[in-house]
Protein backbone atom coordinates (compact mmCIF):
# COMPACT_ATOMS: atom_id res chain seq x y z
CA UNK A 1 0.00 0.00 0.00
CA UNK A 2 1.11 3.49 0.01
CA UNK A 3 -0.33 7.00 0.73
CA UNK A 4 -1.85 9.27 -1.83
CA UNK A 5 -2.66 12.98 -1.65
CA UNK A 6 -6.47 13.22 -2.65
CA UNK A 7 -7.54 16.94 -4.67
CA UNK A 8 -8.08 19.12 -1.50
CA UNK A 9 -3.67 19.43 -1.78
CA UNK A 10 -3.40 23.49 -1.33
CA UNK A 11 0.66 23.03 -2.52
CA UNK A 12 1.99 23.77 0.61
CA UNK A 13 4.80 21.81 0.57
CA UNK A 14 4.46 20.40 3.94
CA UNK A 15 4.21 16.70 2.90
CA UNK A 16 7.67 16.95 0.32
CA UNK A 17 9.55 18.20 3.38
CA UNK A 18 8.69 15.80 5.76
CA UNK A 19 8.73 12.73 3.98
CA UNK A 20 11.49 10.19 4.82
CA UNK A 21 11.77 8.64 1.99
CA UNK A 22 11.42 11.48 -0.97
CA UNK A 23 8.25 10.33 -2.18
CA UNK A 24 6.48 13.19 -2.59
CA UNK A 25 7.10 15.76 -5.59
CA UNK A 26 5.17 18.74 -6.71
CA UNK A 27 2.93 18.22 -9.96
CA UNK A 28 0.96 20.06 -12.18
CA UNK A 29 -1.84 20.87 -10.36
CA UNK A 30 -1.28 19.34 -6.28
CA UNK A 31 1.58 17.43 -5.22
CA UNK A 32 1.87 13.56 -5.60
CA UNK A 33 3.20 10.58 -3.74
CA UNK A 34 5.15 7.88 -5.91
CA UNK A 35 3.68 4.90 -5.24
CA UNK A 36 6.58 2.96 -6.01
CA UNK A 37 8.91 5.05 -3.57
CA UNK A 38 6.28 5.11 -0.33
CA UNK A 39 6.63 2.60 2.48
CA UNK A 40 3.89 4.33 4.73
CA UNK A 41 6.70 5.70 7.06
CA UNK A 42 7.04 2.33 8.35
CA UNK A 43 10.08 2.16 10.15
CA UNK A 44 10.40 5.59 10.11
CA UNK A 45 7.51 7.09 11.94
CA UNK A 46 4.16 5.61 13.84
CA UNK A 47 1.80 7.43 11.80
CA UNK A 48 2.51 8.84 8.30
CA UNK A 49 4.49 11.83 8.32
CA UNK A 50 2.41 13.14 5.55
CA UNK A 51 -0.97 12.75 7.35
CA UNK A 52 0.94 14.01 10.26
CA UNK A 53 1.79 17.30 8.96
CA UNK A 54 -1.01 17.94 5.93
CA UNK A 55 -3.13 20.73 7.22
CA UNK A 56 -5.86 20.12 5.08
CA UNK A 57 -5.83 16.31 5.75
CA UNK A 58 -5.44 15.58 1.71
CA UNK A 59 -2.56 12.86 2.51
CA UNK A 60 -4.57 9.37 2.78
CA UNK A 61 -4.23 5.89 2.63
CA UNK A 62 -4.60 5.23 -1.55
CA UNK A 63 -7.20 2.40 -1.03
CA UNK A 64 -9.52 4.97 1.36
CA UNK A 65 -9.91 8.57 -0.41
CA UNK A 66 -13.06 7.09 -1.44
CA UNK A 67 -14.18 6.28 2.73
CA UNK A 68 -12.25 9.37 3.04
CA UNK A 69 -14.89 11.41 1.64
CA UNK A 70 -17.53 9.10 2.45
CA UNK A 71 -16.92 9.55 6.15
CA UNK A 72 -17.05 14.31 5.56
CA UNK A 73 -20.58 13.57 3.46
CA UNK A 74 -23.42 13.14 5.88
CA UNK A 75 -23.62 9.43 6.85
CA UNK A 76 -22.64 8.24 4.04
CA UNK A 77 -21.22 4.36 5.21
CA UNK A 78 -23.02 4.81 8.31
CA UNK A 79 -25.28 2.81 10.21
CA UNK A 80 -28.38 2.24 8.71
CA UNK A 81 -31.23 3.44 10.65
CA UNK A 82 -34.00 1.45 11.25
CA UNK A 83 -37.98 2.03 11.91
CA UNK A 84 -40.04 -0.52 13.05
CA UNK A 85 -43.07 -0.35 14.97
CA UNK A 86 -42.27 -3.29 17.33
CA UNK A 87 -39.34 -2.86 19.94
CA UNK A 88 -37.18 0.23 20.44
CA UNK A 89 -38.33 3.75 19.33
CA UNK A 90 -38.27 4.94 15.60
CA UNK A 91 -34.71 5.87 14.32
CA UNK A 92 -32.57 3.74 16.48
CA UNK A 93 -29.57 2.30 15.14
CA UNK A 94 -28.68 -1.81 14.97
CA UNK A 95 -25.35 -2.50 14.86
CA UNK A 96 -26.31 -5.82 12.56
CA UNK A 97 -23.27 -6.82 10.82
CA UNK A 98 -25.09 -9.35 9.42
CA UNK A 99 -28.85 -10.03 9.60
CA UNK A 100 -29.27 -13.52 9.07
CA UNK A 101 -32.07 -15.38 8.43
CA UNK B 1 -38.91 -20.59 9.80
CA UNK B 2 -40.81 -16.90 8.74
CA UNK B 3 -40.22 -16.20 5.01
CA UNK B 4 -38.19 -12.83 4.50
CA UNK B 5 -39.06 -10.31 1.76
CA UNK B 6 -35.96 -7.29 0.98
CA UNK B 7 -37.25 -4.68 -0.96
CA UNK B 8 -34.56 -2.45 -2.29
CA UNK B 9 -35.02 0.83 -3.09
CA UNK B 10 -38.34 3.17 -0.55
CA UNK B 11 -39.97 5.32 -3.42
CA UNK B 12 -43.43 4.97 -4.21
CA UNK B 13 -43.35 1.05 -5.39
CA UNK B 14 -41.00 0.06 -3.00
CA UNK B 15 -43.01 0.98 -0.18
CA UNK B 16 -46.26 -0.43 -2.02
CA UNK B 17 -44.54 -3.61 -2.50
CA UNK B 18 -43.52 -3.99 1.08
CA UNK B 19 -46.89 -3.07 2.30
CA UNK B 20 -48.29 -5.87 -0.23
CA UNK B 21 -45.92 -8.43 0.71
CA UNK B 22 -47.14 -7.99 4.73
CA UNK B 23 -50.92 -8.05 3.59
CA UNK B 24 -50.01 -11.58 1.32
CA UNK B 25 -48.25 -12.94 4.67
CA UNK B 26 -44.79 -12.24 4.75
CA UNK B 27 -43.72 -12.82 8.27
CA UNK B 28 -41.16 -10.41 7.85
CA UNK B 29 -40.78 -7.50 4.90
CA UNK B 30 -37.54 -5.34 5.37
CA UNK B 31 -37.68 -2.37 2.86
CA UNK B 32 -34.40 -0.86 2.34
CA UNK B 33 -33.65 2.93 1.50
CA UNK B 34 -30.69 4.49 0.59
CA UNK B 35 -31.21 7.90 1.33
CA UNK B 36 -32.67 9.59 4.87
CA UNK B 37 -36.71 9.38 3.82
CA UNK B 38 -39.08 7.21 1.77
CA UNK B 39 -40.44 8.10 -1.43
CA UNK B 40 -37.39 9.44 -3.61
CA UNK B 41 -39.21 11.70 -6.31
CA UNK B 42 -43.04 11.45 -4.63
CA UNK B 43 -40.98 13.44 -2.07
CA UNK B 44 -41.35 16.31 -4.88
CA UNK B 45 -44.46 15.26 -6.97
CA UNK B 46 -48.35 14.93 -5.69
CA UNK B 47 -50.80 14.78 -8.81
CA UNK B 48 -52.88 11.85 -8.28
CA UNK B 49 -56.12 10.16 -9.84
CA UNK B 50 -56.11 12.62 -13.00
CA UNK B 51 -57.30 11.21 -15.94
CA UNK B 52 -57.21 7.39 -16.38
CA UNK B 53 -55.33 7.24 -12.94
CA UNK B 54 -58.44 7.83 -11.08
CA UNK B 55 -59.46 3.84 -12.97
CA UNK B 56 -56.83 2.66 -11.98
CA UNK B 57 -56.38 3.59 -8.34
CA UNK B 58 -60.29 2.46 -8.20
CA UNK B 59 -59.32 -0.91 -9.56
CA UNK B 60 -56.77 -0.67 -6.74
CA UNK B 61 -59.16 0.13 -3.95
CA UNK B 62 -61.08 -2.56 -5.20
CA UNK B 63 -58.25 -5.10 -5.19
CA UNK B 64 -57.60 -4.05 -1.60
CA UNK B 65 -54.26 -2.46 -1.96
CA UNK B 66 -55.76 0.97 -1.80
CA UNK B 67 -54.09 1.79 2.07
CA UNK B 68 -51.45 4.02 0.51
CA UNK B 69 -53.62 5.62 -2.42
CA UNK B 70 -55.91 5.96 1.24
CA UNK B 71 -52.95 8.08 2.73
CA UNK B 72 -52.35 10.40 -0.77
CA UNK B 73 -56.05 11.47 -0.71
CA UNK B 74 -55.93 12.08 3.03
CA UNK B 75 -52.89 14.34 2.39
CA UNK B 76 -54.60 16.03 -0.58
CA UNK B 77 -54.10 19.67 -0.51
CA UNK B 78 -56.61 19.76 -3.39
CA UNK B 79 -59.15 17.24 -5.02
CA UNK B 80 -61.12 17.50 -7.90
CA UNK B 81 -58.79 20.13 -9.88
CA UNK B 82 -58.68 20.81 -13.16
CA UNK B 83 -55.66 21.78 -15.20
CA UNK B 84 -54.72 21.87 -18.90
CA UNK B 85 -55.24 18.28 -20.61
CA UNK B 86 -56.01 16.88 -16.97
CA UNK B 87 -59.36 16.48 -14.98
CA UNK B 88 -60.44 15.69 -11.62
CA UNK B 89 -56.70 15.40 -10.09
CA UNK B 90 -55.75 15.30 -6.41
CA UNK B 91 -52.64 16.85 -5.36
CA UNK B 92 -50.82 15.50 -2.11
CA UNK B 93 -49.22 17.87 0.48
CA UNK B 94 -45.29 16.62 -0.15
CA UNK B 95 -44.60 18.24 2.94
CA UNK B 96 -47.01 15.80 4.73
CA UNK B 97 -46.63 12.51 2.36
CA UNK B 98 -43.69 10.72 3.98
CA UNK B 99 -44.02 10.71 7.85
CA UNK B 100 -47.82 9.48 6.67
CA UNK B 101 -46.38 6.38 4.41
CA UNK B 102 -44.10 5.47 7.14
CA UNK B 103 -46.50 5.47 9.79
CA UNK B 104 -49.02 3.40 7.66
CA UNK B 105 -46.55 1.02 6.75
CA UNK B 106 -44.94 0.81 10.25
CA UNK B 107 -48.56 0.07 11.48
CA UNK B 108 -48.56 -2.85 8.99
CA UNK B 109 -45.49 -4.26 10.21
CA UNK B 110 -42.55 -2.84 7.62
CA UNK B 111 -39.03 -2.50 8.74
CA UNK B 112 -37.63 0.18 7.13
CA UNK B 113 -34.00 1.02 7.08
CA UNK B 114 -32.56 4.22 5.87
CA UNK B 115 -29.40 5.33 4.80
CA UNK B 116 -28.95 1.28 3.89
CA UNK B 117 -27.71 1.63 0.04
CA UNK B 118 -26.77 -1.48 -1.55
CA UNK B 119 -23.73 -2.23 -3.19
CA UNK B 120 -23.21 -5.84 -3.99
CA UNK B 121 -25.46 -8.73 -4.31
CA UNK B 122 -24.98 -12.54 -3.31
CA UNK B 123 -26.13 -15.59 -5.50
CA UNK B 124 -25.99 -19.13 -4.97
CA UNK B 125 -27.63 -22.14 -7.46
CA UNK B 126 -29.65 -18.93 -9.26
CA UNK B 127 -31.19 -17.30 -6.41
CA UNK B 128 -30.12 -14.23 -4.58
CA UNK B 129 -29.23 -15.31 -0.84
CA UNK B 130 -27.97 -11.21 0.27
CA UNK B 131 -27.44 -7.69 -0.46
CA UNK B 132 -24.76 -5.95 1.01
CA UNK B 133 -25.04 -2.83 2.44
CA UNK B 134 -22.45 0.21 1.99
CA UNK B 135 -22.05 0.22 5.80
CA UNK B 136 -21.33 -3.33 5.30
CA UNK B 137 -24.25 -5.35 6.69
CA UNK B 138 -25.56 -8.21 5.04
CA UNK B 139 -29.09 -8.57 4.49
CA UNK B 140 -30.42 -12.06 3.75
CA UNK B 141 -33.80 -13.11 2.43
CA UNK B 142 -36.12 -15.39 0.74
CA UNK B 143 -37.05 -13.36 -2.52
CA UNK B 144 -36.10 -9.69 -3.17
CA UNK B 145 -37.44 -7.41 -5.37
CA UNK B 146 -35.23 -4.47 -7.39
CA UNK B 147 -38.00 -1.01 -6.81
CA UNK B 148 -34.39 1.28 -6.94
CA UNK B 149 -36.06 3.63 -9.83
CA UNK B 150 -34.13 4.81 -13.03
CA UNK B 151 -32.76 8.15 -11.68
CA UNK B 152 -29.00 8.44 -10.74
CA UNK B 153 -25.77 8.04 -11.07
CA UNK B 154 -24.76 11.95 -11.35
CA UNK B 155 -22.94 10.42 -14.20
CA UNK B 156 -26.37 9.83 -15.71
CA UNK B 157 -27.31 13.22 -15.44
CA UNK B 158 -23.92 14.56 -16.72
CA UNK B 159 -23.72 12.24 -19.54
CA UNK B 160 -27.03 12.38 -20.83
CA UNK B 161 -28.73 15.47 -19.24
CA UNK B 162 -27.60 18.98 -18.44
CA UNK B 163 -25.71 18.06 -15.32
CA UNK B 164 -26.17 17.27 -12.05
CA UNK B 165 -29.29 19.78 -11.23
CA UNK B 166 -28.90 18.67 -7.17
CA UNK B 167 -32.42 17.52 -7.22
CA UNK B 168 -34.44 15.32 -4.25
CA UNK B 169 -32.74 11.99 -5.49
CA UNK B 170 -29.08 13.80 -3.42
CA UNK B 171 -26.73 10.83 -5.25
CA UNK B 172 -23.46 12.99 -4.17
CA UNK B 173 -24.39 12.66 -0.61
CA UNK B 174 -26.34 9.42 -0.05
CA UNK B 175 -24.15 8.00 -2.87
CA UNK B 176 -25.70 6.64 -6.36
CA UNK B 177 -28.65 4.08 -6.90
CA UNK B 178 -27.04 0.30 -7.38
CA UNK B 179 -29.58 -1.17 -9.76
CA UNK B 180 -29.81 -4.91 -7.68
CA UNK B 181 -31.26 -6.28 -10.75
CA UNK B 182 -28.30 -4.74 -12.73
CA UNK B 183 -25.65 -6.22 -9.72
CA UNK B 184 -26.91 -9.50 -10.83
CA UNK B 185 -25.11 -9.09 -14.05
CA UNK B 186 -28.58 -9.30 -16.05
CA UNK B 187 -28.81 -6.67 -18.96
CA UNK B 188 -30.74 -4.01 -18.75
CA UNK B 189 -33.16 -1.80 -21.26
CA UNK B 190 -32.69 2.31 -21.78
CA UNK B 191 -35.33 4.60 -22.66
CA UNK B 192 -34.99 6.86 -25.40
CA UNK B 193 -35.99 10.69 -25.79
CA UNK B 194 -37.34 11.40 -29.17
CA UNK B 195 -34.15 12.62 -30.25
CA UNK B 196 -32.84 9.39 -29.88
CA UNK B 197 -30.63 10.42 -26.75
CA UNK B 198 -30.59 8.25 -23.70
CA UNK B 199 -33.34 8.69 -20.79
CA UNK B 200 -35.70 11.58 -20.67
CA UNK B 201 -35.53 14.45 -17.87
CA UNK B 202 -38.13 14.92 -14.95
CA UNK B 203 -41.02 17.17 -16.02
CA UNK B 204 -41.26 19.48 -13.33
CA UNK B 205 -39.25 21.82 -10.83
CA UNK B 206 -40.90 23.01 -7.56
CA UNK B 207 -40.20 26.84 -6.60
CA UNK B 208 -40.31 28.33 -2.91
CA UNK B 209 -44.09 29.40 -2.14
CA UNK B 210 -41.92 32.59 0.21
CA UNK B 211 -41.33 33.47 -3.36
CA UNK B 212 -43.94 34.14 -5.37
CA UNK B 213 -46.38 37.20 -5.32
CA UNK B 214 -49.72 37.19 -3.16
CA UNK B 215 -51.91 37.55 -6.02
CA UNK B 216 -50.27 34.06 -7.44
CA UNK B 217 -50.22 32.12 -3.64
CA UNK B 218 -53.69 33.58 -3.04
CA UNK B 219 -54.66 31.52 -6.55
CA UNK B 220 -52.78 28.53 -6.14
CA UNK B 221 -53.85 28.35 -2.54
CA UNK B 222 -57.10 28.69 -2.96
CA UNK B 223 -57.41 26.77 -6.59
CA UNK B 224 -54.72 24.59 -7.00
CA UNK B 225 -53.64 26.43 -10.28
CA UNK B 226 -52.23 29.22 -11.75
CA UNK B 227 -51.04 29.92 -15.15
CA UNK B 228 -48.65 32.93 -15.85
CA UNK B 229 -48.78 33.32 -20.08
CA UNK B 230 -44.82 33.67 -21.38
CA UNK B 231 -43.82 36.20 -23.84
CA UNK B 232 -43.67 34.76 -27.32
CA UNK B 233 -39.97 35.28 -27.00
CA UNK B 234 -39.58 32.78 -24.40
CA UNK B 235 -41.65 29.72 -26.12
CA UNK B 236 -39.98 26.89 -26.56
CA UNK B 237 -41.74 24.20 -27.87
CA UNK B 238 -39.18 21.99 -28.66
CA UNK B 239 -38.27 20.90 -24.69
CA UNK B 240 -41.57 19.02 -24.80
CA UNK B 241 -39.94 16.55 -26.42
CA UNK B 242 -37.47 16.11 -23.79
CA UNK B 243 -40.28 15.65 -21.14
CA UNK B 244 -40.31 12.18 -19.18
CA UNK B 245 -43.86 13.24 -18.36
CA UNK B 246 -45.70 12.93 -21.97
CA UNK B 247 -49.11 13.52 -20.22
CA UNK B 248 -47.70 17.12 -19.76
CA UNK B 249 -46.22 17.76 -23.49
CA UNK B 250 -49.03 20.04 -24.54
CA UNK B 251 -48.71 23.48 -25.89
CA UNK B 252 -50.42 24.90 -23.05
CA UNK B 253 -47.51 23.80 -21.17
CA UNK B 254 -45.32 25.53 -23.70
CA UNK B 255 -47.16 28.99 -23.72
CA UNK B 256 -48.26 29.32 -20.19
CA UNK B 257 -46.08 28.94 -17.03
CA UNK B 258 -48.16 26.32 -15.24
CA UNK B 259 -48.45 26.01 -11.44
CA UNK B 260 -49.92 23.22 -9.06
CA UNK B 261 -50.02 24.05 -5.52
CA UNK B 262 -48.07 20.83 -3.89
CA UNK B 263 -47.02 22.88 -0.75
CA UNK B 264 -44.33 23.50 -2.66
CA UNK B 265 -45.07 25.46 -6.20
CA UNK B 266 -44.79 22.83 -8.83
CA UNK B 267 -43.72 24.69 -12.27
CA UNK B 268 -45.12 22.09 -14.77
CA UNK B 269 -41.52 22.41 -17.06
CA UNK B 270 -38.20 20.27 -17.19
CA UNK B 271 -36.11 23.51 -16.56
CA UNK B 272 -35.85 27.37 -17.13
CA UNK B 273 -33.62 29.44 -16.33
CA UNK B 274 -34.01 31.54 -13.11
CA UNK B 275 -33.64 35.01 -14.97
CA UNK B 276 -36.52 34.30 -17.62
CA UNK B 277 -38.42 32.99 -14.99
CA UNK B 278 -38.06 36.71 -12.76
CA UNK B 279 -39.46 38.56 -15.81
CA UNK B 280 -42.62 37.08 -15.21
CA UNK B 281 -45.29 39.25 -13.49
CA UNK B 282 -45.61 37.71 -9.90
CA UNK B 283 -42.24 35.65 -10.11
CA UNK B 284 -39.88 38.51 -9.77
CA UNK B 285 -38.08 37.10 -6.81
CA UNK B 286 -38.87 33.59 -7.38
CA UNK B 287 -36.35 30.85 -6.58
CA UNK B 288 -35.81 26.92 -6.76
CA UNK B 289 -36.19 24.26 -4.46
CA UNK B 290 -35.83 21.70 -6.74
CA UNK B 291 -33.86 20.85 -8.06
CA UNK B 292 -31.49 23.72 -6.96
CA UNK B 293 -30.40 24.48 -10.31
CA UNK B 294 -33.79 24.03 -11.85
CA UNK B 295 -32.47 27.07 -13.87
CA UNK B 296 -30.26 24.74 -16.12
CA UNK B 297 -32.05 21.02 -16.25
CA UNK B 298 -33.59 18.39 -14.56
CA UNK B 299 -32.63 15.11 -13.43
CA UNK B 300 -32.39 12.15 -15.89
CA UNK B 301 -34.65 9.24 -15.87
CA UNK B 302 -35.53 5.94 -17.84
CA UNK B 303 -31.97 4.18 -18.10
CA UNK B 304 -32.14 0.23 -16.47
CA UNK B 305 -35.31 -1.03 -17.36
CA UNK B 306 -35.49 -4.49 -15.81
CA UNK B 307 -36.50 -7.39 -18.60
CA UNK B 308 -39.68 -8.94 -16.39
CA UNK B 309 -42.70 -10.72 -17.06
CA UNK B 310 -46.11 -9.44 -16.04
CA UNK B 311 -46.15 -10.71 -12.65
CA UNK B 312 -43.31 -8.66 -12.24
CA UNK B 313 -40.98 -11.53 -12.06
CA UNK B 314 -37.89 -10.29 -13.57
CA UNK B 315 -36.47 -12.40 -16.30
CA UNK B 316 -32.88 -14.02 -15.85
CA UNK B 317 -31.12 -16.17 -14.34
CA UNK B 318 -32.21 -15.20 -11.13
CA UNK B 319 -35.47 -17.15 -9.77
CA UNK B 320 -36.24 -14.98 -6.48
CA UNK B 321 -36.28 -11.45 -7.71
CA UNK B 322 -39.31 -9.26 -8.91
CA UNK B 323 -39.19 -5.55 -9.62
CA UNK B 324 -41.87 -2.47 -9.97
CA UNK B 325 -42.31 1.14 -10.48
CA UNK B 326 -39.92 2.52 -12.95
CA UNK B 327 -37.76 -0.37 -13.21
CA UNK B 328 -40.91 -2.22 -14.65
CA UNK B 329 -41.18 -0.40 -17.61
CA UNK B 330 -41.76 3.11 -19.36
CA UNK B 331 -44.48 3.63 -17.24
CA UNK B 332 -44.68 6.87 -15.38
CA UNK B 333 -45.83 8.52 -12.31
CA UNK B 334 -46.63 7.99 -8.72
CA UNK B 335 -49.69 5.74 -9.37
CA UNK B 336 -48.08 3.68 -11.96
CA UNK B 337 -45.23 2.89 -9.38
CA UNK B 338 -47.89 1.90 -6.47
CA UNK B 339 -49.61 -0.16 -9.10
CA UNK B 340 -46.26 -2.28 -10.24
CA UNK B 341 -45.00 -2.10 -6.70
CA UNK B 342 -48.13 -4.18 -5.16
CA UNK B 343 -48.76 -6.50 -7.52
CA UNK B 344 -44.60 -7.37 -7.02
CA UNK B 345 -44.49 -6.96 -3.81
CA UNK B 346 -47.46 -9.84 -4.16
CA UNK B 347 -46.00 -12.25 -6.04
CA UNK B 348 -43.12 -12.03 -4.41
CA UNK B 349 -44.75 -13.71 -1.61
CA UNK B 350 -46.87 -16.20 -3.99
CA UNK B 351 -43.40 -17.44 -4.80
CA UNK B 352 -41.88 -18.03 -1.64
CA UNK B 353 -45.25 -19.68 -0.75
CA UNK B 354 -44.67 -22.14 -3.54
CA UNK B 355 -47.86 -20.82 -5.86
CA UNK B 356 -47.89 -19.50 -9.34
CA UNK B 357 -47.64 -15.78 -9.74
CA UNK B 358 -50.87 -13.58 -10.87
CA UNK B 359 -51.30 -12.19 -13.68
CA UNK B 360 -54.10 -8.92 -13.81
CA UNK B 361 -56.24 -9.25 -17.04
CA UNK B 362 -56.63 -6.79 -19.99
CA UNK B 363 -60.35 -6.55 -18.59
CA UNK B 364 -58.54 -4.10 -16.13
CA UNK B 365 -56.73 -1.00 -16.54
CA UNK B 366 -54.21 -2.21 -14.59
CA UNK B 367 -53.13 -5.76 -16.15
CA UNK B 368 -53.96 -3.83 -19.46
CA UNK B 369 -51.05 -1.59 -18.93
CA UNK B 370 -48.33 -3.69 -17.82
CA UNK B 371 -48.99 -6.25 -20.38
CA UNK B 372 -49.32 -3.16 -23.26
CA UNK B 373 -46.00 -1.38 -21.86
CA UNK B 374 -44.08 -4.60 -21.89
CA UNK B 375 -44.61 -5.15 -25.36
CA UNK B 376 -44.07 -2.08 -26.17
CA UNK B 377 -40.66 -2.05 -24.95
CA UNK B 378 -39.39 -5.00 -26.88
CA UNK B 379 -39.42 -2.35 -29.71
CA UNK B 380 -37.07 0.53 -30.66
CA UNK B 381 -40.22 2.80 -31.14
CA UNK B 382 -41.88 1.81 -27.80
CA UNK B 383 -38.60 2.55 -26.24
CA UNK B 384 -38.78 6.22 -27.51
CA UNK B 385 -42.23 6.73 -25.86
CA UNK B 386 -43.84 7.16 -21.99
CA UNK B 387 -46.69 5.71 -20.76
CA UNK B 388 -48.96 6.51 -18.35
CA UNK B 389 -52.71 6.19 -17.07
CA UNK B 390 -52.99 10.26 -16.93
CA UNK B 391 -52.37 10.77 -20.73
CA UNK B 392 -50.37 10.55 -24.04
CA UNK B 393 -50.73 6.83 -25.99
CA UNK B 394 -51.72 4.62 -22.81
CA UNK B 395 -54.37 6.86 -21.90
CA UNK B 396 -55.85 7.03 -25.23
CA UNK B 397 -55.63 3.60 -25.34
CA UNK B 398 -57.72 3.35 -22.35
CA UNK B 399 -60.20 5.23 -23.70
CA UNK B 400 -60.69 3.39 -26.37
CA UNK B 401 -61.09 -0.12 -24.76
CA UNK B 402 -63.39 1.55 -22.15
CA UNK B 403 -61.36 0.81 -19.73
CA UNK B 404 -61.19 4.64 -18.36
CA UNK B 405 -64.00 5.53 -16.47
CA UNK B 406 -64.50 7.30 -13.25
CA UNK B 407 -68.22 5.59 -12.28
CA UNK B 408 -66.77 3.78 -9.14
CA UNK B 409 -69.27 0.78 -8.90
CA UNK B 410 -68.37 -0.15 -12.62
CA UNK B 411 -64.81 -0.45 -11.48
CA UNK B 412 -65.69 -2.35 -8.90
CA UNK B 413 -67.89 -4.37 -10.90
CA UNK B 414 -65.28 -5.37 -13.09
CA UNK B 415 -62.59 -6.32 -11.05
CA UNK B 416 -65.62 -8.58 -9.41
CA UNK B 417 -66.71 -9.97 -12.49
CA UNK B 418 -62.57 -10.63 -12.81
CA UNK B 419 -62.78 -11.97 -9.73
CA UNK B 420 -60.11 -10.28 -8.25
CA UNK B 421 -62.34 -8.30 -5.85
CA UNK B 422 -60.34 -7.83 -1.95
CA UNK B 423 -56.96 -10.13 -3.98
CA UNK B 424 -53.80 -8.03 -2.41
CA UNK B 425 -55.72 -8.19 0.95
CA UNK B 426 -56.17 -11.74 1.26
CA UNK B 427 -52.74 -13.61 2.75
CA UNK B 428 -51.33 -15.76 0.34
CA UNK B 429 -49.04 -17.75 3.17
Amino acid sequence: MSYMITAECVNCSACERECPVQAITAQADQYVIDEDICVDCEGYFAEARCKWTCPVNACVPQREPYQFKAAAMANRGGQPVIYKQSGNAAGERVPAKILSK
Amino acid sequence: MGKRVVIVGGGWAGSSAALAARLAGADEVILLERTDSLLGTGLVGGIMRNNGRFSATEEMFAMGAGHLFKVCDDNSRHVNMEFPGHKHASIYDVAKIEPAVRRCLMENGVEIWTFSRIIDVEIGNGSINAVVLESGDRVEGDVFLDTTGTCGAQTLCTDNGNGCVMCVIRCPTFGPRVSLVGACGIKEKTGRKPNGTLGAMSGSCKLSKETISAEILEQLERTGLAMVPLPAHMIDTDKLGSKACAQYALKEYAENVVLLDTGHVKLMTPFLPLHQLQQLPGLEEVRYVDPYAGTLGNSMRFTDLSPRDDAMQVEGHIDNLFCGGEKAGLLVGHTEAMVTGTLGGYNAVRAIAGKETIVLPHTLAIGDAITNVREEMETEEGLGKKYTFSGSVYFNRMRDKGLYTTDVDAIKKRVSKAGLTGLFSQKVI
